[in-house]
């Protein structure tokens, strides 16, 4: 469950990625990072553009 | 220091011109006499003790008062005659005493050792963390010993000291407070009303007494106007005790009680030192006020109003008197709860004002500017940030982004009177590696940022968005 008053990441193909702090009351970025890149990059990713 | 200016004046107020046709001015001081003197002028005097001399108008002999102000004494604002200095605040002096000496010449009066006691040291101070104490012998004999500062102070003044004792014993009581003198620094006595012992028959009177048997207990009392003396048994809360810690005779205080005397009410607290938490309890009191126009001593008093079983040994560690001016603001009301006499604070922009349990008040401000995010998003995908709270109170006039991105985007600014904030009040293309900053007036409570990666993914550590509420300048 993403608690949308607080930061988190919305992949390509919309799933969301957000790791709260211990308190509940802001994101850990460097978790929700660890969680998105883990995931993401699993994924196929788009042939950049020119 | 500079001193004050006198004009010179006739017998009727006006001043009186010199050789030049201006004013006559002389600066005035107090000799070591206690007598106020002149000086500016020609001649000049030996002043005496008691009378104002000035120089002398035909510049030769000192004359009397009556030479430059018709007789009509003249009064100095500020001017101490106890101790014939000029004020500072409202303390005469700044009044410390950690018991390096027990001195009776300039700091304290010993205006009477009562029967069978005896006032020894200072002692201790040896171990660490250990200071001199005065260490004064009850006996066992009813009679009491009164220490007088040569200080007086006027009101709001702040006292904080700390005692211990060997016991706590019945008949056997300690005493700390302020007594209203006159200019000589002599207590003003009065039983017009009423009689009051165990406060001198002080006219106005505070004291925190320790007595009884037990370490952790003491009382406010309160004498205005010659009245009845009132008290307040125990109100401290808990956490305080006359117990020492330490060996003998290098004793260490526990605790550090507090006498505020404001002019709308007295506040007495007690709390631990050297505690992570602050134990002990404070209260306020306003039934009974003392004259805040009048002069004050601190006074401590030992006393056996009764026959104890056996000495108690009273030991004064500090006494420290402060000009409380600055506290002279009247928070809110009288309580015995810390929110009870806190200082109202405008809860703007952000702030959270917390009452914790411990009866301590935390204060959180959330920081202005806010490091929204550095992490890297993969192609077409989405940072969306924490909804910030700019405060229902209007204090501020822009939302503002700023960052840069390694990959072209777009960001945006989205706005609510709810959160998340969602409403888009501001988007722009973002182009790779160029900063980007957005300024967005101010028109609702929240805002959050966002952005959208374009189709490459991010890569390095170019990627960087922080957000700051500004205030009207």
């Amino acid at each position: 469950v993403i608690n949308e008053s607080i930061a988190y990441l919305t992949a390509a193909n919309g799933e969301r990625f957000q790791v709260l702090n211990e308190a509940g009351d802001d994101w850990d970025e460097a978790a929700t990072r660890a969680l998105y890149e883990a995931s993401w990059l699993a994924l196929p990713q788009p042939e950049p553009q020119e | 220091m500079t001193s004050p200016i006198a004009i010179v004046t006739d017998g009727s107020g006006a001043p009186v011109p010199g050789a030049d046709g201006h004013p006559q001015e002389r600066r005035l001081s107090v000799d070591a006499t206690g007598a106020l003197r002149t000086s500016g002028g020609g001649g000049g005097g030996g002043g005496s003790s008691g009378s104002v001399t000035a120089a002398g108008v035909n510049g030769t002999a000192a004359q009397a008062v009556q030479g430059i102000n018709g007789g009509v004494p003249i009064e100095i604002s500020g001017f101490e005659p106890n101790g014939q200095k000029l004020l500072v605040g409202t303390a005469r002096d700044r009044f410390f005493d950690n018991f390096n000496s027990f001195d009776t010449t300039d700091t304290w009066e010993l205006v009477q050792t009562g029967p069978g006691m005896s006032i020894t040291g200072p002692l201790g101070g040896a171990a660490p963390g250990s200071g001199p104490y005065l260490n004064i012998a009850s006996g066992v004999d009813v009679g009491k010993t009164i220490i007088l500062s040569r200080s007086s102070f006027s009101l709001p003044v702040e006292l904080r000291y700390q005692i211990t004792a060997s016991q706590r014993i019945a008949g056997s009581r300690l005493l700390v407070g302020f007594v209203q003198v006159d200019d000589s620094g002599a207590i003003i006595t009065d039983t017009t009303y009423s009689t009051a012992p165990e406060v001198l028959d002080a006219r106005n009177a505070v004291f925190h007494q320790h007595d009884g048997t037990t370490a952790t207990t003491a009382q406010l009392r309160v004498r205005a106007a010659g009245g009845g003396t009132d008290q307040v048994a125990n109100a401290f809360g808990t956490g305080f005790t006359t117990v020492a810690g330490g060996t003998a005779p290098n004793f260490l205080s526990a605790t550090t009680y507090a006498l505020l005397l404001e002019r709308d009410k007295i506040n007495s607290r007690a709390f631990g030192m050297n505690v992570l938490t602050n134990s002990g309890g404070q209260f306020s009191y306003d039934r009974l006020l003392v004259n805040p126009t009048r002069r004050y001593k601190v006074c401590i008093i030992i006393e056996n109003d009764a026959v104890p079983a056996s000495s108690t040994d009273w030991r004064l560690h500090l006494v420290n008197v402060m000009d409380a001016t600055r506290f002279d603001v009247s928070a809110r009301n009288a309580g015995n709860t810390d929110g009870a006499k806190a200082f109202p604070v405008w809860n703007v922009g952000g702030t959270t004002l917390i009452t914790t349990a411990t009866g301590g008040i935390a204060v959180t401000i959330a920081p202005l500017v806010q490091a929204e995010t550095t992490t890297n998003l993969g192609a077409n995908a989405t940072f969306t940030g924490t909804t910030r709270d700019g405060g229902s109170t209007a204090v501020y006039a822009t939302f503002n982004v700023l960052g840069i991105s390694p990959q072209s985007g777009t960001v945006e600014v989205q706005m609510g009177t709810a959160t998340p904030a969602t409403f888009v009040c501001a988007r722009q293309a973002v182009v790779a590696n160029e900063p980007f900053q957005i300024k967005v007036p101010v028109t609702a409570r929240y805002y959050r940022v966002v952005f959208i990666n374009g189709a490459t993914a991010m890569t390095g550590s170019a990627f960087m968005i922080n957000s700051a509420f500004q205030r009207a300048s």
